[in-house]
Protein backbone atom coordinates (compact mmCIF):
# COMPACT_ATOMS: atom_id res chain seq x y z
CA UNK A 1 0.00 0.00 0.00
CA UNK A 2 2.84 2.44 0.94
CA UNK A 3 4.73 1.67 -2.35
CA UNK A 4 1.03 2.47 -4.34
CA UNK A 5 1.08 5.85 -2.91
CA UNK A 6 4.66 6.71 -3.61
CA UNK A 7 4.47 5.43 -6.90
CA UNK A 8 1.02 7.74 -7.59
CA UNK A 9 3.07 10.58 -5.93
CA UNK A 10 6.17 9.93 -8.72
CA UNK A 11 3.29 10.20 -11.38
CA UNK A 12 2.43 13.83 -10.66
CA UNK A 13 6.25 14.38 -9.70
CA UNK A 14 6.79 13.29 -13.69
CA UNK A 15 3.50 15.59 -15.20
CA UNK A 16 5.10 18.48 -13.16
CA UNK A 17 9.16 17.87 -14.67
CA UNK A 18 7.59 17.86 -17.97
CA UNK A 19 5.25 20.71 -17.61
CA UNK A 20 8.34 22.51 -16.71
CA UNK A 21 10.80 21.74 -19.66
CA UNK A 22 7.88 22.55 -21.67
CA UNK A 23 7.58 26.08 -19.84
CA UNK A 24 11.19 26.60 -20.32
CA UNK A 25 11.39 25.79 -24.00
CA UNK A 26 8.03 27.54 -24.29
CA UNK A 27 9.70 31.21 -23.16
CA UNK A 28 13.65 30.45 -23.65
CA UNK A 29 14.14 28.11 -26.76
CA UNK A 30 14.16 28.45 -30.26
CA UNK A 31 10.83 28.19 -30.93
CA UNK A 32 8.26 29.75 -32.42
CA UNK A 33 5.88 31.09 -29.42
CA UNK A 34 2.91 30.75 -32.54
CA UNK A 35 3.49 27.26 -32.91
CA UNK A 36 5.02 26.21 -29.31
CA UNK A 37 2.92 28.58 -26.97
CA UNK A 38 3.63 28.77 -23.09
CA UNK A 39 1.43 27.25 -20.49
CA UNK A 40 -0.25 30.63 -19.65
CA UNK A 41 -1.23 31.03 -22.66
CA UNK A 42 -2.22 27.42 -22.86
CA UNK A 43 -4.54 27.58 -20.03
CA UNK A 44 -6.08 30.37 -20.85
CA UNK A 45 -6.97 29.18 -24.03
CA UNK A 46 -8.33 26.26 -22.08
CA UNK A 47 -9.89 28.27 -19.94
CA UNK A 48 -11.85 30.57 -22.45
CA UNK A 49 -12.96 27.29 -24.32
CA UNK A 50 -14.88 26.05 -20.82
CA UNK A 51 -16.24 29.26 -20.27
CA UNK A 52 -17.80 29.67 -23.61
CA UNK A 53 -18.81 26.52 -23.66
CA UNK A 54 -17.42 25.61 -26.76
CA UNK A 55 -15.12 22.92 -25.69
CA UNK A 56 -17.93 21.00 -23.55
CA UNK A 57 -20.36 20.77 -25.88
CA UNK A 58 -18.04 19.50 -28.35
CA UNK A 59 -16.62 16.79 -26.09
CA UNK A 60 -20.88 16.44 -25.17
CA UNK A 61 -21.01 15.93 -28.93
CA UNK A 62 -18.33 13.30 -29.17
CA UNK A 63 -18.86 11.49 -26.21
CA UNK A 64 -22.56 10.65 -26.89
CA UNK A 65 -21.64 9.01 -30.24
CA UNK A 66 -18.99 6.52 -28.04
CA UNK A 67 -21.10 6.08 -25.55
CA UNK A 68 -24.27 4.80 -28.27
CA UNK A 69 -21.49 3.32 -30.49
CA UNK A 70 -19.50 1.48 -27.77
CA UNK A 71 -23.33 0.37 -25.91
CA UNK A 72 -24.36 -1.22 -29.32
CA UNK A 73 -20.93 -3.14 -29.81
CA UNK A 74 -21.21 -4.69 -26.74
CA UNK A 75 -24.91 -5.62 -26.82
CA UNK A 76 -24.42 -7.21 -30.60
CA UNK A 77 -20.97 -8.93 -29.51
CA UNK A 78 -22.73 -10.10 -26.48
CA UNK A 79 -25.41 -11.98 -28.74
CA UNK A 80 -22.68 -13.29 -31.66
CA UNK A 81 -20.61 -14.57 -28.57
CA UNK A 82 -23.87 -16.23 -27.02
CA UNK A 83 -24.84 -18.03 -29.70
CA UNK A 84 -21.24 -18.77 -30.44
CA UNK A 85 -21.01 -20.54 -26.99
CA UNK A 86 -24.23 -22.95 -27.86
CA UNK A 87 -23.60 -23.61 -31.48
CA UNK A 88 -19.97 -24.84 -33.15
CA UNK A 89 -21.75 -23.56 -36.51
CA UNK A 90 -22.28 -19.84 -35.41
CA UNK A 91 -19.06 -20.23 -33.05
CA UNK A 92 -16.43 -20.68 -37.00
CA UNK A 93 -18.65 -18.24 -38.39
CA UNK A 94 -17.91 -15.28 -35.97
CA UNK A 95 -14.51 -17.06 -35.64
CA UNK A 96 -14.58 -16.09 -39.75
CA UNK A 97 -15.83 -12.71 -38.70
CA UNK A 98 -13.44 -11.74 -36.23
CA UNK A 99 -10.63 -12.91 -38.46
CA UNK A 100 -11.67 -11.06 -41.61
CA UNK A 101 -12.65 -7.69 -40.06
CA UNK A 102 -10.50 -7.20 -36.81
CA UNK A 103 -7.53 -6.50 -38.90
CA UNK A 104 -9.55 -3.89 -40.77
CA UNK A 105 -8.45 -0.31 -38.97
CA UNK A 106 -11.83 1.12 -38.80
CA UNK A 107 -10.20 5.01 -40.41
CA UNK A 108 -9.39 2.46 -43.73
CA UNK A 109 -13.16 1.89 -43.64
CA UNK A 110 -13.76 5.66 -43.98
CA UNK A 111 -13.73 5.85 -47.71
CA UNK A 112 -16.04 3.00 -48.12
CA UNK A 113 -19.01 4.07 -45.42
CA UNK A 114 -18.71 7.72 -46.93
CA UNK A 115 -19.79 6.23 -50.07
CA UNK A 116 -22.51 4.31 -48.86
CA UNK A 117 -23.62 6.43 -45.87
CA UNK A 118 -22.04 9.84 -46.96
CA UNK A 119 -20.56 12.32 -43.86
CA UNK A 120 -22.93 11.91 -41.30
CA UNK A 121 -23.77 10.81 -37.82
CA UNK A 122 -24.48 7.27 -39.08
CA UNK A 123 -21.56 7.08 -40.76
CA UNK A 124 -19.34 7.79 -37.68
CA UNK A 125 -21.53 5.78 -35.76
CA UNK A 126 -20.86 2.43 -37.89
CA UNK A 127 -16.78 3.24 -38.10
CA UNK A 128 -17.01 3.18 -33.88
CA UNK A 129 -19.32 -0.13 -34.10
CA UNK A 130 -16.72 -1.74 -36.47
CA UNK A 131 -13.96 -0.47 -34.14
CA UNK A 132 -15.50 -1.84 -31.11
CA UNK A 133 -17.13 -5.12 -31.83
CA UNK A 134 -14.33 -7.61 -33.35
CA UNK A 135 -12.53 -6.98 -30.41
CA UNK A 136 -14.80 -7.09 -27.76
CA UNK A 137 -16.82 -10.10 -29.21
CA UNK A 138 -12.95 -11.43 -29.57
CA UNK A 139 -12.58 -11.14 -25.61
CA UNK A 140 -15.96 -12.26 -24.97
CA UNK A 141 -15.42 -15.44 -26.53
CA UNK A 142 -12.15 -16.34 -24.72
CA UNK A 143 -13.68 -15.35 -21.54
CA UNK A 144 -16.93 -17.97 -22.26
CA UNK A 145 -14.58 -20.27 -23.22
CA UNK A 146 -12.56 -19.63 -19.88
CA UNK A 147 -15.91 -20.80 -17.75
CA UNK A 148 -15.24 -23.72 -15.59
CA UNK A 149 -17.05 -26.86 -17.45
CA UNK A 150 -18.14 -26.78 -13.52
CA UNK A 151 -20.14 -23.62 -12.91
CA UNK A 152 -21.77 -24.80 -16.37
CA UNK A 153 -22.72 -28.39 -14.59
CA UNK A 154 -24.17 -26.12 -11.91
CA UNK A 155 -26.45 -24.26 -13.92
CA UNK A 156 -27.99 -27.57 -15.53
CA UNK A 157 -28.26 -28.82 -12.09
CA UNK A 158 -30.84 -26.00 -10.99
CA UNK A 159 -32.56 -26.95 -14.35
CA UNK A 160 -31.68 -22.97 -15.50
CA UNK A 161 -32.58 -22.48 -18.91
CA UNK A 162 -29.50 -21.27 -21.65
CA UNK A 163 -30.27 -17.65 -21.10
CA UNK A 164 -30.28 -18.47 -17.83
CA UNK A 165 -26.91 -19.85 -17.69
CA UNK A 166 -25.46 -17.20 -19.69
CA UNK A 167 -26.72 -14.27 -17.63
CA UNK A 168 -26.35 -15.53 -14.21
CA UNK A 169 -23.42 -17.61 -14.80
CA UNK A 170 -21.29 -17.21 -18.16
CA UNK A 171 -21.38 -12.86 -18.51
CA UNK A 172 -20.46 -12.81 -14.22
CA UNK A 173 -17.84 -15.17 -14.92
CA UNK A 174 -16.73 -13.62 -17.88
CA UNK A 175 -16.35 -10.07 -16.49
CA UNK A 176 -12.76 -10.19 -16.25
CA UNK A 177 -12.39 -11.35 -20.33
CA UNK A 178 -15.66 -8.32 -20.74
CA UNK A 179 -13.74 -5.49 -19.09
CA UNK A 180 -10.50 -6.21 -20.94
CA UNK A 181 -12.47 -5.91 -24.58
CA UNK A 182 -14.60 -2.41 -22.62
CA UNK A 183 -10.73 -1.32 -22.21
CA UNK A 184 -9.81 -1.94 -25.72
CA UNK A 185 -13.45 -0.92 -27.13
CA UNK A 186 -13.43 2.42 -25.64
CA UNK A 187 -9.59 2.91 -26.75
CA UNK A 188 -10.86 2.08 -30.33
CA UNK A 189 -13.59 4.22 -30.47
CA UNK A 190 -12.44 7.13 -29.14
CA UNK A 191 -9.58 7.10 -31.69
CA UNK A 192 -12.48 6.29 -34.50
CA UNK A 193 -14.28 9.10 -33.63
CA UNK A 194 -11.82 11.62 -33.69
CA UNK A 195 -10.13 10.65 -37.02
CA UNK A 196 -13.22 10.40 -38.47
CA UNK A 197 -14.53 13.69 -37.36
CA UNK A 198 -11.56 15.43 -38.41
CA UNK A 199 -12.21 13.85 -42.26
CA UNK A 200 -15.71 14.81 -42.40
CA UNK A 201 -15.89 18.11 -40.69
CA UNK A 202 -18.97 19.47 -38.82
CA UNK A 203 -22.09 17.14 -39.27
CA UNK A 204 -25.08 18.60 -38.32
CA UNK A 205 -23.65 22.44 -36.96
CA UNK A 206 -21.26 20.29 -34.79
CA UNK A 207 -18.55 18.81 -35.01
CA UNK A 208 -16.92 17.28 -32.04
CA UNK A 209 -13.48 17.35 -30.40
CA UNK A 210 -11.69 15.88 -33.41
CA UNK A 211 -13.39 18.95 -35.63
CA UNK A 212 -12.76 21.35 -32.73
CA UNK A 213 -8.89 20.77 -32.81
CA UNK A 214 -8.73 20.13 -36.48
CA UNK A 215 -10.57 23.33 -36.91
CA UNK A 216 -8.10 25.47 -34.98
CA UNK A 217 -4.65 24.53 -36.53
CA UNK A 218 -6.75 25.70 -39.50
CA UNK A 219 -7.22 29.35 -38.01
CA UNK A 220 -3.77 28.80 -36.42
CA UNK A 221 -5.25 28.98 -33.28
CA UNK A 222 -2.13 26.74 -31.36
CA UNK A 223 -3.38 27.59 -27.87
CA UNK A 224 -6.05 26.55 -28.99
CA UNK A 225 -5.50 23.06 -30.25
CA UNK A 226 -3.33 22.14 -27.46
CA UNK A 227 -6.29 22.88 -24.99
CA UNK A 228 -8.27 20.44 -27.02
CA UNK A 229 -5.58 17.82 -26.77
CA UNK A 230 -5.20 18.41 -22.88
CA UNK A 231 -8.71 17.61 -22.63
CA UNK A 232 -8.18 14.18 -25.15
CA UNK A 233 -5.69 13.12 -22.87
CA UNK A 234 -7.85 14.09 -19.59
CA UNK A 235 -10.81 12.11 -20.61
CA UNK A 236 -8.99 9.20 -21.40
CA UNK A 237 -7.34 9.21 -18.23
CA UNK A 238 -10.65 9.89 -16.55
CA UNK A 239 -12.45 7.10 -17.86
CA UNK A 240 -9.42 4.84 -18.38
CA UNK A 241 -8.01 5.57 -13.88
CA UNK A 242 -11.52 6.55 -12.82
CA UNK A 243 -14.61 4.95 -14.63
CA UNK A 244 -13.14 1.94 -15.80
CA UNK A 245 -10.48 1.45 -12.53
CA UNK A 246 -13.68 1.69 -10.03
CA UNK A 247 -15.55 -0.67 -12.20
CA UNK A 248 -12.63 -2.96 -11.57
CA UNK A 249 -12.14 -2.69 -7.97
CA UNK A 250 -15.91 -2.75 -6.90
CA UNK A 251 -15.70 -6.41 -9.42
CA UNK A 252 -13.14 -8.77 -10.60
CA UNK A 253 -10.34 -7.11 -8.17
CA UNK A 254 -12.56 -7.66 -4.89
CA UNK A 255 -13.42 -11.11 -6.45
CA UNK A 256 -10.07 -11.70 -6.93
CA UNK A 257 -11.15 -12.86 -10.70
CA UNK A 258 -8.61 -10.66 -12.49
CA UNK A 259 -6.34 -11.76 -14.66
CA UNK B 1 -40.37 -51.41 -1.37
CA UNK B 2 -39.83 -47.99 -3.61
CA UNK B 3 -36.62 -46.99 -4.13
CA UNK B 4 -34.89 -43.37 -4.19
CA UNK B 5 -32.72 -44.71 -6.95
CA UNK B 6 -32.80 -47.54 -9.42
CA UNK B 7 -30.21 -48.30 -11.52
CA UNK B 8 -30.79 -51.05 -14.59
CA UNK B 9 -28.04 -52.53 -16.52
CA UNK B 10 -26.77 -49.88 -17.59
CA UNK B 11 -24.04 -49.42 -19.90
CA UNK B 12 -22.36 -46.32 -21.40
CA UNK B 13 -18.78 -46.44 -23.29
CA UNK B 14 -16.16 -44.21 -24.46
CA UNK B 15 -14.76 -45.15 -27.99
CA UNK B 16 -15.74 -48.95 -27.67
CA UNK B 17 -14.37 -49.15 -24.01
CA UNK B 18 -16.85 -49.74 -21.42
CA UNK B 19 -16.48 -47.42 -18.78
CA UNK B 20 -19.72 -48.55 -17.15
CA UNK B 21 -20.78 -51.88 -17.83
CA UNK B 22 -24.45 -53.37 -17.16
CA UNK B 23 -24.41 -51.98 -13.65
CA UNK B 24 -27.43 -52.50 -11.72
CA UNK B 25 -28.13 -51.05 -7.97
CA UNK B 26 -31.18 -49.66 -6.23
CA UNK B 27 -30.82 -47.35 -3.32
CA UNK B 28 -33.17 -46.94 -0.18
CA UNK B 29 -33.99 -43.32 0.78
CA UNK B 30 -32.51 -42.04 3.13
CA UNK B 31 -29.42 -44.33 2.66
CA UNK B 32 -26.22 -43.52 2.16
CA UNK B 33 -24.07 -45.50 -0.29
CA UNK B 34 -19.98 -45.27 -1.07
CA UNK B 35 -18.80 -45.91 -4.24
CA UNK B 36 -14.93 -46.88 -4.24
CA UNK B 37 -12.66 -48.70 -6.36
CA UNK B 38 -9.85 -48.02 -8.39
CA UNK B 39 -8.99 -44.52 -10.94
CA UNK B 40 -10.27 -45.62 -14.03
CA UNK B 41 -12.92 -48.07 -12.68
CA UNK B 42 -16.36 -45.85 -13.61
CA UNK B 43 -17.58 -44.82 -10.26
CA UNK B 44 -17.23 -41.12 -11.33
CA UNK B 45 -18.51 -42.11 -14.77
CA UNK B 46 -22.01 -43.91 -12.96
CA UNK B 47 -22.22 -40.91 -10.77
CA UNK B 48 -23.05 -38.70 -13.78
CA UNK B 49 -25.17 -41.28 -15.30
CA UNK B 50 -27.07 -40.76 -12.20
CA UNK B 51 -27.13 -37.48 -12.35
CA UNK B 52 -28.08 -37.08 -16.24
CA UNK B 53 -25.09 -35.34 -17.42
CA UNK B 54 -24.33 -37.83 -19.76
CA UNK B 55 -26.48 -39.80 -21.47
CA UNK B 56 -26.48 -43.83 -21.07
CA UNK B 57 -25.98 -45.92 -24.34
CA UNK B 58 -28.40 -48.44 -22.90
CA UNK B 59 -30.19 -49.21 -19.34
CA UNK B 60 -32.01 -47.62 -17.38
CA UNK B 61 -31.92 -45.00 -14.32
CA UNK B 62 -34.42 -43.87 -12.68
CA UNK B 63 -34.88 -41.42 -9.97
CA UNK B 64 -38.24 -41.40 -7.66
CA UNK B 65 -39.56 -44.08 -10.51
CA UNK B 66 -38.38 -40.88 -12.90
CA UNK B 67 -36.57 -42.09 -16.01
CA UNK B 68 -33.02 -39.07 -15.65
CA UNK B 69 -32.88 -37.81 -19.17
CA UNK B 70 -31.20 -34.45 -17.98
CA UNK B 71 -29.98 -32.97 -15.10
CA UNK B 72 -32.45 -32.49 -12.10
CA UNK B 73 -33.21 -30.06 -9.29
CA UNK B 74 -33.53 -33.52 -7.34
CA UNK B 75 -30.13 -34.97 -7.58
CA UNK B 76 -27.57 -32.02 -6.53
CA UNK B 77 -23.87 -32.63 -7.60
CA UNK B 78 -21.17 -31.73 -5.22
CA UNK B 79 -17.40 -31.15 -7.31
CA UNK B 80 -13.80 -32.42 -5.85
CA UNK B 81 -12.86 -28.51 -7.52
CA UNK B 82 -12.63 -26.22 -4.51
CA UNK B 83 -13.71 -23.62 -7.78
CA UNK B 84 -16.87 -25.18 -7.66
CA UNK B 85 -18.20 -21.99 -5.82
CA UNK B 86 -18.90 -18.82 -8.39
CA UNK B 87 -15.82 -16.58 -7.56
CA UNK B 88 -18.26 -13.31 -7.93
CA UNK B 89 -20.35 -14.23 -5.17
CA UNK B 90 -19.80 -13.84 -1.33
CA UNK B 91 -20.32 -17.02 0.56
CA UNK B 92 -23.89 -16.14 0.97
CA UNK B 93 -24.98 -15.28 -2.20
CA UNK B 94 -23.46 -18.39 -3.65
CA UNK B 95 -25.52 -20.60 -1.09
CA UNK B 96 -28.91 -18.04 -2.19
CA UNK B 97 -27.92 -18.75 -5.64
CA UNK B 98 -29.90 -22.00 -6.11
CA UNK B 99 -33.25 -20.15 -4.19
CA UNK B 100 -33.05 -17.15 -6.32
CA UNK B 101 -35.96 -18.39 -8.77
CA UNK B 102 -38.10 -19.06 -5.74
CA UNK B 103 -40.81 -16.90 -5.12
CA UNK B 104 -40.09 -16.38 -1.21
CA UNK B 105 -38.71 -13.23 0.37
CA UNK B 106 -35.27 -12.43 0.72
CA UNK B 107 -35.53 -12.74 4.70
CA UNK B 108 -36.88 -16.45 3.98
CA UNK B 109 -33.96 -16.95 1.76
CA UNK B 110 -31.58 -15.30 4.07
CA UNK B 111 -32.68 -17.26 6.70
CA UNK B 112 -32.63 -20.81 4.91
CA UNK B 113 -28.94 -20.12 3.49
CA UNK B 114 -28.06 -19.07 7.41
CA UNK B 115 -29.85 -22.65 8.18
CA UNK B 116 -27.14 -24.37 6.02
CA UNK B 117 -24.01 -22.10 6.73
CA UNK B 118 -24.65 -23.14 10.50
CA UNK B 119 -24.96 -26.63 9.99
CA UNK B 120 -21.36 -26.73 7.90
CA UNK B 121 -19.61 -24.43 10.55
CA UNK B 122 -19.52 -21.33 8.67
CA UNK B 123 -21.03 -18.56 10.74
CA UNK B 124 -18.97 -15.27 10.15
CA UNK B 125 -18.18 -16.02 6.46
CA UNK B 126 -21.46 -14.99 4.93
CA UNK B 127 -20.11 -12.24 3.85
CA UNK B 128 -16.21 -13.60 2.19
CA UNK B 129 -15.63 -14.10 -1.16
CA UNK B 130 -14.34 -18.00 -2.37
CA UNK B 131 -10.68 -16.56 -2.96
CA UNK B 132 -10.46 -15.34 1.25
CA UNK B 133 -11.54 -18.80 1.98
CA UNK B 134 -9.31 -21.74 2.79
CA UNK B 135 -9.93 -24.98 0.07
CA UNK B 136 -12.31 -26.99 3.29
CA UNK B 137 -14.16 -23.77 4.05
CA UNK B 138 -14.77 -24.33 0.10
CA UNK B 139 -16.13 -27.54 0.11
CA UNK B 140 -18.00 -26.85 3.01
CA UNK B 141 -19.87 -23.85 1.54
CA UNK B 142 -20.37 -26.50 -1.41
CA UNK B 143 -22.52 -28.36 0.56
CA UNK B 144 -24.58 -26.30 2.04
CA UNK B 145 -25.15 -24.95 -1.11
CA UNK B 146 -26.17 -27.81 -2.00
CA UNK B 147 -28.47 -28.61 0.80
CA UNK B 148 -30.49 -25.50 0.70
CA UNK B 149 -33.04 -26.19 -1.72
CA UNK B 150 -33.59 -29.94 0.58
CA UNK B 151 -32.44 -32.09 -2.34
CA UNK B 152 -34.20 -35.79 -2.48
CA UNK B 153 -30.20 -36.78 -3.64
CA UNK B 154 -26.94 -35.70 -2.83
CA UNK B 155 -23.90 -36.94 -5.65
CA UNK B 156 -20.64 -36.47 -4.38
CA UNK B 157 -17.92 -36.56 -6.40
CA UNK B 158 -14.89 -36.91 -3.78
CA UNK B 159 -15.52 -33.36 -2.52
CA UNK B 160 -12.96 -33.89 0.27
CA UNK B 161 -10.30 -35.79 -1.88
CA UNK B 162 -8.29 -32.98 -1.97
CA UNK B 163 -8.10 -31.67 1.58
CA UNK B 164 -5.38 -32.26 3.88
CA UNK B 165 -5.88 -35.27 6.38
CA UNK B 166 -6.99 -33.35 9.72
CA UNK B 167 -9.15 -30.70 7.60
CA UNK B 168 -10.82 -34.26 5.72
CA UNK B 169 -11.41 -35.57 9.24
CA UNK B 170 -13.12 -32.34 10.07
CA UNK B 171 -15.21 -32.49 7.15
CA UNK B 172 -16.33 -35.75 7.29
CA UNK B 173 -17.61 -35.35 10.94
CA UNK B 174 -19.89 -32.67 9.84
CA UNK B 175 -20.48 -34.10 7.05
CA UNK B 176 -22.04 -36.92 8.61
CA UNK B 177 -23.76 -35.06 11.43
CA UNK B 178 -25.55 -32.98 8.75
CA UNK B 179 -26.72 -36.23 6.91
CA UNK B 180 -28.15 -37.41 10.28
CA UNK B 181 -30.17 -34.30 10.64
CA UNK B 182 -31.52 -33.87 7.03
CA UNK B 183 -31.73 -37.53 6.30
CA UNK B 184 -30.71 -36.96 2.87
CA UNK B 185 -29.78 -39.99 0.33
CA UNK B 186 -26.13 -39.53 -0.35
CA UNK B 187 -24.14 -41.23 -3.23
CA UNK B 188 -20.62 -40.49 -2.71
CA UNK B 189 -18.30 -41.44 -4.76
CA UNK B 190 -14.35 -41.78 -3.45
CA UNK B 191 -11.20 -43.88 -3.16
CA UNK B 192 -10.38 -43.37 0.46
CA UNK B 193 -11.48 -46.36 2.03
CA UNK B 194 -11.33 -45.63 5.50
CA UNK B 195 -13.66 -42.34 4.86
CA UNK B 196 -16.10 -45.45 2.55
CA UNK B 197 -16.06 -47.10 6.09
CA UNK B 198 -16.85 -44.10 8.44
CA UNK B 199 -19.78 -42.41 6.29
CA UNK B 200 -21.65 -45.18 4.50
CA UNK B 201 -24.29 -47.98 4.55
CA UNK B 202 -23.22 -50.07 1.75
CA UNK B 203 -19.85 -49.91 0.27
CA UNK B 204 -19.95 -50.82 -3.66
CA UNK B 205 -16.94 -51.68 -4.63
CA UNK B 206 -16.65 -51.03 -9.09
CA UNK B 207 -13.67 -52.62 -10.78
CA UNK B 208 -13.25 -52.30 -14.95
CA UNK B 209 -17.07 -50.90 -14.97
CA UNK B 210 -18.59 -53.12 -13.50
CA UNK B 211 -20.01 -53.82 -9.63
CA UNK B 212 -17.37 -56.22 -8.37
CA UNK B 213 -19.04 -56.64 -4.64
CA UNK B 214 -21.03 -54.65 -1.95
CA UNK B 215 -20.10 -54.59 1.87
CA UNK B 216 -22.83 -53.99 4.14
CA UNK B 217 -21.20 -51.30 6.81
CA UNK B 218 -23.70 -51.04 9.26
CA UNK B 219 -21.02 -50.09 12.58
CA UNK B 220 -19.81 -47.41 10.71
CA UNK B 221 -16.31 -47.60 12.59
CA UNK B 222 -13.04 -48.01 9.93
CA UNK B 223 -11.32 -50.28 12.26
CA UNK B 224 -8.47 -52.60 10.35
CA UNK B 225 -9.45 -55.23 9.25
CA UNK B 226 -12.31 -53.44 8.25
CA UNK B 227 -10.29 -51.44 6.10
CA UNK B 228 -8.32 -54.48 5.25
CA UNK B 229 -11.42 -56.24 4.01
CA UNK B 230 -12.37 -53.62 1.95
CA UNK B 231 -8.69 -52.90 0.41
CA UNK B 232 -8.74 -56.75 -0.71
CA UNK B 233 -11.93 -56.69 -2.62
CA UNK B 234 -10.83 -53.53 -4.88
CA UNK B 235 -7.51 -54.98 -5.82
CA UNK B 236 -8.87 -58.14 -6.53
Amino acid sequence: MKSKIKKEHLKFIWIFVLLAVWELTARFGPVNPISFPSLAVIASALWESVITGDIISQIWFSMGFILTGLLTAIILSLVLASISTFSELMDSFTDTLVSVFHPLPGIAMLPLIILWFGTGSKAIFIIIIHSVIWPMLLNLKSGFKSVPEIYRKIGQNYEHSMAGILFKIFIPASLPFGLAGIKIGWARAWRAVISAEMVFGATGGKGGIGWYIFNKRVFMDTPGLFAGLIVIIGIGILVEDLVIGKIENSTVKKWGTSQ
Amino acid sequence: MTYMVEIENLVKSYGGLAAVDDVSLKVMKGEFICIVGPSGCGKTTLLNLIGGFITRDSGEVKINGKSVEKPRKEAIMVFQDFEQLFSWKTLESNVIFPLVDLKISKEEKKKRASTYISMMKLDGFENYYPKELSGGMKQRGAIARALVTNPEILLMDEPFGSLDAQTKQELQNSFREVWQKTGTTVIFVTHDVREALLLADRIVVMNKGKISRIFENPDKMPTDIRVREVTDAILL
